[in-house]
């Protein structure tokens, strides 16, 4: 909750004219790599390629429109919300920090199995979220993940990989 | 050393503990001293609806019994991660000469995980403290 | 008579002590996670899948028929006591709810919605029970043609109709289009786009996406723009309920639940429209005129019953033809489908039982809201003080753990986040989400109508509009594009500017 740049980028645009070009992007690799897609000599039908060739299509046309769309001033509303202040605009230092998280989450998840990556996965997210308060955020970051764990693999018999701890635990 | 401006208490404020008492104690106060009455509503922000996160209508009310009394009474409802930091350097800005809190009798659970923004206040504030307890029960 | 004794049949399995728990489980569960704040009802049904996936067919989908309703109904608990709606469909709900809160009159704007929610879900699922075998026996006649048709008109009306933006609905539709090509072709073998990745072979799991885009994209969401502020909360304050409220909400239960079913069975993204339909209704047929925007029960009454009759709406299509007409209603086809059922006229065919058990459970369901809700709601308004760092760590603890263990393969927990981003950016710059699920999970069945209609045909494009039926859901589908845009080109030119919906 730190640093907020209250969204010049979405005002003036820019943003959602890159994500936009993406999809024009996308839908020429669409285009382009369907041509590669075989077509078994039994197939009857139209074929495997048909679909891609208009979803390609489909995407590099509403990519440009809304390329063009965005560049004639059009904006639509961020997505509002009952837990949500738009005024303060985004703060990126908060999506950075859990980006991190959520990636050394799926590093860590098989070497340090299921138990101990979530219990840093959830303490971290918590943390960056705003919890302070060190012997709450310990408590429930540890008896959360163990709850949901046992829940799971002794409540409804799934089976969840627990690597380090699969001895113990 | 020499400023005009009436001295300062602060009534750490949350509606959920022995409010009233504590609240009363620094109208008390304040009168006695010929003080300005700070009431602090610190909240954390932490969920979306807070109990310690005081209504409109009820500050309002405390400000005007407070008048009343003859206590000229504002009102802050700062947010922040931790509620006695926030009293201390408010406190502190302000340059308070006593501090009013209330307290209330905690589990040994609770103890062991909340911590004490009472504690924290006590050892760690310039001014006075004042610490009172809960009589509604 | 011999839909009734079916029914009766289904009631005997629903009633089933375990069942009966499963419902219980699930309007609680439901109901809690719909309370919980910026969880809608369709986030909520994708956050819970995992906790079915150890039941068997009938059981899981007992649940969900209890967090389906439990959800909605956590929805409007929180646009009444609160000062913020949660979703389209509790705005009006919020209008006059909020107003009687205010006022002192929260218990009876609760109670109004509560029993208003189980007069219309009753109705509707009584409406559901007489309609949808009739339905799935025409559908039954069907061909991939009409079909294909309907998808088109479900992906037209999801995208280029609702929301304010159709360059924006369109984009969110192809790109869920998009990622439904990823994986192996169903009726040739050849991979696509899986670039070499035996992981991709399958195909992006649909449980992943949905769970992505709404629950990691709107958790990211909501942690970058959090409100810091606590807002209010209104308290259960004055009488539950009066012969008077009863006399003035009963007419407005029935209306609402009159607009509300039939608009859950179109393709017109469920509760939205119908809510706002009934609001204006009773604003305008009240005998109380003066009390509207200062808390008129009519003003709750009548767009919760729409609300719910809507939900039960939405099955109607759902169970018969397979189509989604809802967010919400697709994340249950998935329900659906992971259990190997492929809702559609077969389905009572071939699963009758499982479906009157369902069928069944709805009632049950509902029942069990009504009796559950009034006296919880002081628990359901403790759920709001949950500090949010635990409450959006705990999201994104259970959306992982759902995308774990469909494979055990950490690769998913990181789709599932990066697909999770991509709702982030969607969210940030006004793209719905709804259109790239419905995109997602019918391309895949509308591209596999389509190349059977066209074997069929032997390539002969006119097939496509061969039959009355589907020449009618394209004049529809026509009428949806270009209605709106004449509308809107005879409103600006007669106000000057163009008001957007809010």
């Amino acid at each position: 909750m730190s640093v907020s740049d209250n969204d010049t980028d979405r005002a003036s645009g820019r943003g959602e004219i890159v994500l936009a070009a993406g999809l024009v992007g996308v839908g020429l690799y669409m285009l382009l790599s369907a041509q590669g897609i075989p077509v078994p000599p039994t197939d009857h039908g139209p074929g495997p390629r048909v679909f891609p060739y208009a979803v390609g299509a489909g995407l590099a046309l509403v990519g440009l429109w809304l390329v063009v769309a965005v560049l004639r001033g059009d904006r639509a509303e961020a997505e509002a919300g009952e837990d949500i202040d738009l005024d303060t605009g985004t703060s990126w230092t908060t999506l950075g920090l859990l980006a991190a998280i959520l990636v050394g989450y799926v590093l860590l998840l098989e070497p340090l199995g299921y138990l101990l990556a979530t219990i840093l996965f959830f303490g971290g997210v918590a943390w960056t979220l705003g919890s302070r308060n060190w012997r709450l955020l310990l408590l429930i970051s540890i008896v959360l993940p163990l709850v949901v764990f046992l829940l799971f693999t002794r409540g409804l018999g799934i089976y969840v990989p627990n690597g380090l701890l699969q001895a113990v635990i | 050393m020499s400023t005009p401006t009436p001295p300062v208490v602060v009534l750490a404020h949350s509606p959920n503990q022995s409010a009233g008492a504590a609240f009363e104690a620094a109208v008390r106060q304040a009168g006695w001293r010929g003080a300005r009455l700070v009431i602090l509503n610190a909240s954390t922000g932490e969920s979306l609806v807070d109990p310690h996160h005081a209504r409109p209508s009820d500050l309002a009310d405390m400000t005007g019994r407070a008048g009343e009394a003859g206590v000229d009474a504002v009102v802050e409802q700062p947010i922040g991660p931790d509620v006695a930091t926030i009293i201390l350097d408010r406190a502190d800005a302000l340059g308070a000469e006593l501090i009013v809190l209330a307290t209330r009798h905690r589990s040994s659970i609770g103890k062991l995980i909340m911590g004490s923004t009472a504690q924290r206040v006590l050892m760690e504030a310039d001014a006075e403290v004042l610490l009172v307890k809960d009589t509604d029960r | 008579m011999e839909n009734f004794s079916l029914l009766l049949e289904g009631f005997q399995a629903a009633l089933h002590p375990v069942y009966l728990l499963y419902a219980f489980l699930g309007v609680l569960v439901g109901t809690a996670v719909g309370v919980l704040p910026g969880i809608g009802p369709a986030m909520t049904v994708a956050l819970l899948m995992p906790l079915t996936f150890s039941l068997d067919a009938t059981g899981a989908l007992i649940m969900f028929a209890g967090i389906y309703y439990g959800g909605m109904f956590g929805g409007s608990t929180t646009a009444i006591l609160l000062n913020t709606p949660g979703e389209a469909a509790s705005v009006m709900t919020a209008i006059e709810g909020n107003k009687m809160a205010k006022a002192g009159r929260g218990a009876a704007a609760l109670a109004t919605a509560a029993l208003g929610s189980f007069v219309a879900g009753t109705i509707g699922t009584l409406l559901l029970t007489m309609l949808a075998p009739l339905l799935a026996r025409w559908a039954i006649k069907l061909g991939p043609h009409d079909y294909f048709a309907l998808m088109v008109l479900a992906f037209v009306t999801v995208s280029a109709v609702l929301g304010s933006s159709r360059a924006r609905g369109l984009a969110s539709l192809f790109v869920g289009l998009a990622i439904g090509l990823i994986g192996v072709d169903q009726l040739t073998g050849q991979s696509r786009f899986t670039f070499g990745l035996p992981h991709l072979a399958d195909g992006i799991d649909v449980v992943i996406v949905a769970v992505a885009l709404f629950a990691v994209g709107e958790a990211l969401w909501v942690a970058a723009h959090l409100r810091r502020a606590p807002v209010e909360l209104l308290t259960v304050r004055g009488r539950w309920f009066t012969r008077d409220d009863f006399r003035r909400s009963w007419a407005p239960w029935l209306r609402g639940t009159a607009l509300g079913f039939p608009f859950g069975t179109i393709p017109a993204g469920g509760a939205e429209v119908p809510t706002m339909l009934s609001y204006a209704a009773e604003r305008r047929l009240s005998k109380h005129k003066d009390e509207f925007g200062k808390g008129a029960i009519e003003g709750v009454a009548g767009p919760e019953a729409a609300n719910n009759a809507a939900a039960a709406g939405v099955l109607v299509p759902l169970l018969t033809l397979g189509i989604p007409t809802s967010a919400t209603a697709a994340i249950l086809l998935v329900v659906f489908r992971q259990y190997g059922l492929q809702p559609g006229p077969a389905l009572f065919a071939n699963s009758g039982d499982l479906v009157w058990a369902l069928l069944a459970s709805l009632y049950i369901g509902n029942l069990m809201l009504l009796v559950l809700n009034l006296p919880l709601v002081g628990l359901w308004v403790k759920l709001l003080q949950i500090p949010r760092p635990y409450l959006y760590a705990g999201i994104m603890v259970f959306a992982a753990l759902g995308s774990y263990i469909v494979n055990l393969s950490p690769i998913d927990v990181g789709l599932l986040f990066g697909i999770g981003l991509l709702g982030f950016v969607m969210r940030r710059y006004g793209w719905p989400v709804a259109p790239a699920i419905i995109g997602l999970i019918l391309g895949p069945i509308a591209e596999g109508q389509l190349r059977r209609a066209l074997q069929i045909s032997q390539f002969d494009l006119g097939i496509l509009v061969s039959s009355p039926f589907s020449i009618v859901v394209y004049v529809a589908c026509a009428a949806l594009i270009l209605g709106p845009a004449l509308a809107g080109v005879v409103g600006r030119s007669r106000r000057g500017s163009l008001t957007p919906a809010p």
